[in-house]
């Protein structure tokens, strides 16, 4: 059971909520309480018992009458309204507020500042005070990012009207630009980062697309999608992203000294097996040959892929390719200078098709 | 009813729950017309009903009236209304929240916190959770369009390992920076791979890219630092009120997010970085003050970056594999090539056992140039 200002607290906001919804269901009561069916009922069934005002006559007693799975009060109209807002209350939703922003950009931008102003309007002075100071001494800056935040916006449009987008994704596992129509289903923020979870209108199973790489979006307004029944974007949070499709294979990477530490603190630690010159082995499933090599080469020359063999050969082939594009006495393709020696890599020409495409 | 004994009232009858006691004291409060005396009080509602001597009584009131004040019920004394009476009372302008009324985003943003606190993120504590009840209560999450809008919304706000300590201190340290209090908490510097004791002045809070910061004084260093608040281990604790000045000027935005190649204290170099078309575009929607990009016409481009730590910057070209290089100066370039050689070394031929330690690679010829 809670403590008792916790049970308090949650009494003082239920009777209220009651009263202007009368015959609330339990399941609902319980979403909005965040406790389980089974705990409203033990909570009410202790409220029956406690409270009232002197002298205690029947109807001094706060009436709470159950019908089913419907809840009903009576004799509570003195506690017309919840509490006000505390200021830690208000500081921490304010926190929640600021991460939000600080990880969408502006596509949640007005709601965000119009809840805040809201927020502040419904303290009292002093601690509304002291919420302004937290505003500008507690930010998230929104500098950069701000097309990507536009095209979340339109995603979720898109999404709220089941219609299908024409996108150009950078899929790294191709390492280039890919165009495809997909059915926009929901939006997940993880780790800073927002994804649209989309299902490919071919394969018809649904994929999470990072926003900031899908490069530009169009609303197919004359194709109207049937969303699946039960779609839970909540299902797609944290390592939920990246679940296994089933057919991943078996990583390991080998860490050296100097970059352990970066691995220890981002890895689930039943990954890591440490090294006897200070480094890991972190063990993990991947169904992307690319996103394997991109973890190596951002720990470069540091990293080495112990399995499986097809990865270490395509870590091998990377590095090839670079140098073979970068050797000595082959001008580097910078800009400025309007030298165009060397090949088109071999990623850019691939890369080709998909640009045109782009392009229409 | 059988109760447990309450636990901070060594001398309190425990006869009444102390829930019971409170939501009695408050609903008498609330439900009267007139300031309820004392008297009104003791013997009268239940939980003050007991044979308790008269200090205890009023002992117990005291608490009850600071433990009510901080879940936002102000019980006030009212030394002589108009009709003359004297007692207490709840101000119910200063009770009672007022009136929110919230449009269809706002409270779709609400809904899917809400769904969050109470689902993937208890670690954000009991405040976020109340709060976001109180907000809703005039619009309550659940109608049916909303709910199903909701749900293909999902906030991750960093759940899993850490989360509730991580929340705990982000709380303190918000305190702290709006109350000036200097704050002390074991910190895990992840550069030199040590935690040590850090005692510092908070000047503010800041979110980018994922992570919280705080950015104060650090005493230790005797300099501005930055500090990330999932790397602050155990409790923050927090001495007086007011003891330090925010520098005049001090903005906490242009102290966070600065790339991992600023962090560095050495001479900058100026570095050059080709994308390819494939991603050029997303390095240039990311532009940050100060750095140049030049576009070209087939839509490659080039970044232009002053870097001090100069590893950081070849991992950060590095990372994108063939789709960028390392375009100057002449050092840089050589150094990305070198880094790009020992990889290339030791992905050759089959891996040498981790146990066995040491570094370089060996083995050459099995892996190389097969397609993958």
């Amino acid at each position: 059971m809670a403590a008792p200002l916790e049970r308090l607290r949650r009494a003082l906001t239920l009777i209220p909520l009651l009263q202007r919804r009368q015959g609330m269901r339990i399941t609902a009561i319980a979403r909005y309480l965040g406790v389980t069916p089974r705990e409203v009922s033990e909570e009410i069934r202790d409220l029956v018992m406690m409270c009232g005002v002197p002298p205690y006559f029947p109807h001094n007693y706060i009436g709470f009458f159950i019908e089913g799975d419907r809840v009903f009060v009576r004799f509570a109209e003195h506690f017309r309204r919840p509490v006000r807002l505390t200021l830690p209350e208000a500081l921490s939703l304010n926190l929640a507020l600021r991460t939000l922003e600080g990880s969408s950009g502006r596509a949640f931008g007005p709601a965000l500042l119009g809840l805040r102003r809201k927020i502040r309007e419904v303290l009292a002075p002093e601690e509304a005070r002291s919420l302004q100071d937290a505003e500008r001494r507690i930010v998230a800056p929104t500098g950069p990012g701000a097309e990507a935040a536009r095209r979340l916006q339109v995603l979720r449009d898109a999404m709220a009207r089941t219609r299908r987008c024409r996108i150009v994704y950078f899929a790294s596992h191709r390492g280039a630009l890919t165009e495809r129509v997909v059915e926009p289903l929901g939006v997940v923020e993880n780790g800073g980062d927002w994804y649209c979870v989309a299902q490919d209108s071919v394969r018809r199973t649904p994929v999470p697309f990072r926003v900031d790489r899908i490069r530009t979006v169009t609303v197919l307004e004359d194709e109207e999608f049937e969303p699946p029944p039960h779609f839970d974007a909540s299902k797609w949070r944290g390592p939920e992203m990246f679940r296994p499709r089933g057919d991943e294979s078996a990583v390991r990477i080998r860490f050296g000294p100097e970059v352990a530490r970066f691995i220890r603190e981002q890895s689930d630690p039943r990954e890591i097996t440490e090294t006897p010159d200070g480094g890991v082995v972190r063990r993990l499933r991947s169904s992307s040959i690319q996103w394997v090599v991109a973890q190596v080469l951002r720990h470069a020359p540091h990293a080495e892929v112990l399995d499986p063999p097809e990865v270490r050969a395509a870590v091998a082939e990377t590095c090839a390719a670079v140098l073979a594009a970068t050797a000595p006495g082959r001008a580097p393709r910078a800009a400025g200078t309007g030298r165009r020696a060397g090949r088109e890599p071999a990623a850019a020409r691939s890369r080709a098709p998909a640009r045109r495409r782009a392009g229409r | 009813m059988e109760s447990p004994p309450d636990p901070d009232g060594p001398g309190a009858d425990d006869r009444v729950e102390k829930t019971e006691r409170l939501l009695n004291l408050v609903s008498c409060l609330l439900a009267a017309r007139t300031p309820v005396p004392f008297s009104g009080i003791r013997g009268e509602v239940v939980g003050y009903d007991d044979d308790a001597d008269a200090e205890a009584m009023e002992k117990r009131f005291d608490r009850d009236k600071a433990e009510l004040r901080a879940l936002g019920v102000p019980i006030e004394y009212v030394a002589m209304d108009r009709h003359g009476n004297s007692g207490y009372g709840i101000r119910k302008d200063r009770y009672f929240l007022p009136e929110i009324s919230l449009d269809a985003e706002e409270a779709l943003v609400l809904a899917v916190l809400h769904r969050m606190a109470v689902e993937g993120g208890a670690a954000l504590g009991p405040n976020l959770l109340s709060a976001l009840q109180k907000v809703s209560a005039d619009s309550p999450p659940g109608d049916a369009l909303q709910s199903s809008l909701a749900e293909q919304h999902a906030f991750g706000l960093r759940p899993g390992r850490g989360a509730v300590e991580e929340h705990e201190a982000l709380e303190a340290l918000t305190e702290a920076v709006l109350t000036r209090r200097r704050v002390r908490f074991r910190y895990y510097a992840i550069g030199p791979d040590r935690t040590l004791d850090r005692d510092v002045d908070p000047y503010g809070l800041g979110y980018h890219g994922g992570h919280w910061y705080l950015v104060g004084f650090d005493h230790l260093r005797r300099a501005e630092r930055s500090f990330r608040v999932d790397r602050v281990r155990g409790r923050v604790k927090a001495g007086p009120a007011g003891a330090f000045e925010v520098p005049a000027g001090f903005r906490v935005q242009e102290r966070i997010g600065r790339p991992p190649w600023e962090f560095e204290e050495r001479r900058p170099v100026k570095g050059r970085i080709r994308f390819s078309p494939a991603i050029a575009w997303m390095v240039k929607e990311n532009l940050r003050p100060g750095e140049r990009f030049a576009e070209e016409a087939d839509g490659s481009g080039v970044l232009e970056i002053e870097a001090r730590d100069r590893e950081a910057l070849l991992r950060f070209a590095m990372k994108h594999g063939r789709l960028a290089e390392v375009a100057g100066p002449p050092d840089l370039r050589r150094e990305a090539r070198a880094a790009w050689q020992a990889t290339l070394d030791m992905h050759r031929g089959a891996p040498r056992d981790p146990g066995a330690g040491g570094s370089a690679a060996a083995g050459r010829g099995a892996g190389r140039g097969r397609a993958p």
